[in-house]
């Protein structure tokens, strides 16, 4: 009876292992022993790959051979701003074939930032028998044609996502590939796509689908089309709309807003390019139960937007242009004391002088007004270290502050100080903070600031910042939880990586862009760790052609247990132990 | 640890903080004659020099924040002249010449700064299209936006990448809308 008290049934396990989802504890209970990890292995279910060659295919299907779902990243964050050339990488398809053999029950594929054929959503359409979810998340090199093939095969289709995505937009017609007898659409976000999709065979995939909740319909879908697709979907809890803008005319408008009243469970509204302000109130009538608006895209005056902020009293996330302005934002923090994230967005970003009025002083607003806001997105051009510190002591809470001064370099507008001490408050009194975006002027005393309280922070975003090696330094050699550094424009060089080589191994990720890192350097980094890949970039041309004290354009080292990727372009080459160079 | 000067031609914070006091514009050198492009030579190896990269042969600079590069080029303004002797190279304060290039709508720009997704660029592109430098992002293919005109029955797209001024696309407006009668 004894051994009975020691061994569990592997299915008793099992059941219990069903229960724990997050990576995390999975992760944990893989280490308990080998008959544990074993049992982990075949019982796991979801897979997130936060850097797609960290590991590869047959890794991962040969661990975990019964994957319901897969979510994998590719390029690193700054390809959003341009920083990564065409041709990097982050190339889906390998992924796609290896899933299409082994995981024939796979039904979630999630993608961000991967470069995505059609051969591959041809793949993922005749493959997996039970698909139901994809989302594609900032991808690129797909077009329409792919879309249709999902659209024809994947009888199952609960969610597709293409946020972002930038889809090659060659004919609306695929929307007319989800067959008759297709019903069961949950989420359809098409806000990316740049041409019309066919409105009739889009208001009859709305109609038919009783469980549709999510509906982004792109800038071509006229407002006049709404009412109709709305009235088709009265159970919508997430929409977003078309273009905002029609001529003026009564019928239009009290249609519109019929159709709006009718949607009782509508949360989350989304959309609004070109906004004529005088339909704006035609979704007055559901402001109050709104919990999410995204108007980052609605060129709107202030007042509009004043008047339909001041409605949502449930608001928790508000996406907004600095039209709002810092009026706004104190009217904001007054109305909407749910508010947990805002992120303000410039209309003008390149113009030399300020074109509204939002400066520090809204941000401070909604610091003092909104008890439960945590995370933050702020654009604007003048910062003092008096507006950040009272930040940080009103809201203590913070847990992503990204803060974007448009000019490099601002100094603290008041003082003309480094805004050292400010972005220091916020570290010191932000203890859970896990997400910061620095701007402004700043000296290495940020960063020792940062090193020394950014014991929770995952993510760090530095941008025209520091004076030396120590900056990087302190991060490194600070910060615990650090997951993912990067950097550009700094005069961060050798020392400090070199010092801190080992902490790389512990992130997912550094980035270092414009920097003063030597090429000498990187490949020491490439020798001295076999399980970190150092990639160089320069599109100028092979880093040995030059001497070796010469900085490399772009550096991006990433932990791997694949060993050096094979399908890098030529301009970028991979530090490896032997320190040979891929002749390009 | 030693500062490291970076190659993209930084100063040190500490220069950085005094500039700010200067009014840069009165001391503003200039290579050729105002209004001409001069070219910018560059001595550093290999890579982008980032910032001061990004200005385009135009030295107007508007005197704050880009401290460190307006220092760059103050200090080591050899470093950008031609070889020969330029005669109109005159260290002395420069008086404010009057523009006859029309003054940018935009600053010159720096790649992926300020950090916007392209998306959101591009939705925004109802504005004036601004001066990119070369390897900046590209001009979206199309630029459609559905035009309005009040007592006119249906909207109308047009492509605003096919007018390069003002005036030619109030005349197209026009042209566009003139069937109309109100």
């Amino acid at each position: 009876m004894k051994k009975a008290a020691y061994s569990f049934p592997e299915e008793v396990l099992e059941h219990v292992f069903s229960f724990i989802v997050s990576d995390k504890d999975r992760s944990s209970i893989s280490l308990v022993c080998k008959s544990w990890y074993e049992i982990e292995r075949w019982c796991r279910r979801k897979v997130f790959v936060g850097n797609c060659y960290a590991v590869s295919p047959p890794i991962l299907i040969k661990r975990f051979p019964e994957l319901r779902s897969v979510t994998l990243k590719g390029k690193p964050h700054f390809a959003d701003f341009n920083l990564v050339p065409e041709g990097w990488g982050g190339f889906a398809c390998p992924w796609i074939r290896a899933m299409a053999g082994a995981y024939p029950w796979l039904e979630e594929i999630r993608l961000k930032r991967m470069v995505v054929s059609d051969e591959s959503l041809e793949i993922i359409a005749k493959s997996f028998r039970n698909f139901k979810v994809l989302v594609l998340s900032s991808c690129e090199g797909f077009t329409t044609e792919g879309l249709a093939a999902i659209a024809a095969n994947c009888r199952n289709l609960r969610e597709l996502d293409l946020r972002e995505s930038e889809v090659e937009d060659l004919s609306g017609r695929w929307l007319s590939d989800f067959p008759d007898s297709y019903t069961s659409l949950e989420s359809l976000n098409i806000s990316c796509l740049g041409n019309e999709v066919n409105l009739l065979a889009l208001e009859r995939l709305v109609s038919r689908c009783p469980n549709l909740k999510t509906l982004r319909l792109n800038r071509a879908v006229p407002l006049d089309r709404l009412p109709n697709l709305l009235r088709g979907a009265p159970q919508l809890a997430e929409l977003g709309t078309g273009a905002y803008t029609s001529e003026m005319r009564p019928d239009v408008f009290s249609n519109l807003a019929e159709a709006f009243a009718g949607c009782k469970q509508l949360k989350t509204l989304s959309g609004f390019w070109d906004v004529l302000p005088s339909y704006l109130p035609a979704v007055y009538p559901i402001c109050s139960q709104l919990i999410s608006l995204n108007l980052s895209y609605a060129t709107v005056q202030s007042p509009d937007l004043i008047k339909l902020v001041s409605l949502c009293e449930k608001l928790q996330k508000l996406w907004v242009l600095d039209y709002i302005e810092d009026d706004g934002l104190e009217v904001l923090a007054a109305s909407c004391k749910d508010l947990r994230e805002l992120r303000v967005f410039p209309s003008d970003p390149f113009g030399l002088e300020p074109n509204v009025a939002l400066t520090e002083q809204g941000l401070v607003s909604v610091s003092e007004g909104c008890p439960k806001l945590q995370s933050v997105l702020y654009f604007c051009r003048q910062m003092s270290n008096a507006a950040l510190n009272t930040i940080a002591r009103n809201r203590p809470n913070l847990t992503r502050f990204r803060l974007c001064i448009i000019e490099p370099r601002s100094p603290d507008y008041l003082t003309l100080q480094p805004l050292d001490d400010g972005f220091g408050a916020i570290v010191e009194h932000c203890k859970d903070l896990r997400r910061l975006s620095l701007s402004g002027l700043l000296t290495d005393r940020v960063f020792e600031y940062i090193g020394t309280y950014g014991k929770k922070l995952e993510m760090l975003s530095v941008a025209f910042a520091g004076d030396s090696d120590l900056g990087l330094h302190h991060v490194l050699s600070g910060c615990d939880n650090l997951r993912k550094l990067e950097i550009r424009d700094c005069p961060f060089g050798d020392k400090a990586l070199l010092a801190n080589a080992a902490k790389l191994e512990t992130m997912r990720s550094l980035w270092m862009s414009s920097c003063s890192v030597s090429f000498g350097a990187c490949k020491v980094l490439g020798q001295k760790m076999p399980r970190l890949n150092v990639e160089v970039m320069d599109e100028s041309g092979p880093p040995d052609s030059r001497p070796e004290s010469s900085p490399v354009e772009k550096l991006y080292v990433y932990r791997t247990v694949a060993g050096p990727r094979l399908d890098m372009p030529g301009f970028v080459w991979t530090m490896d132990d032997d320190s040979a160079l891929r002749i390009s | 640890m030693s500062a490291e000067k970076g190659y993209v031609g930084l100063g040190e914070v500490g220069e950085m903080e005094e500039s700010i006091g200067l009014n840069l514009k009165a001391t503003e050198l200039r290579l050729g004659l105002p209004g001409s492009e001069s070219p910018v030579k560059s001595t550093s190896l290999g890579a982008k020099r980032g910032f001061s990269d990004a200005i385009d042969g135009k030295w107007v600079l508007s005197g704050n924040g880009k401290a460190g590069s307006d220092l760059a080029l103050g200090k080591d303004a050899s470093l950008f002249s031609p070889p020969s002797d330029n005669t109109n190279n005159d260290p002395l304060p420069l008086p404010q010449p009057s523009k006859p290039i029309p003054a940018p709508a935009a600053k010159a720009q720096v790649v992926g700064w300020p950090p916007i997704r392209s998306f959101r660029k591009n939705s925004m592109a109802t504005q004036p299209p601004q001066k990119n430098e070369a390897d900046a992002e590209p001009k979206p293919g199309c630029l459609y936006v559905k035009v309005s005109m009040d007592g006119a029955p249906y909207l109308r797209k047009m492509d605003l990448n096919n007018y390069a001024s003002y005036r030619d696309l109030s005349s197209a407006l026009e042209k566009m809308f003139s069937c109309f009668t109100l």
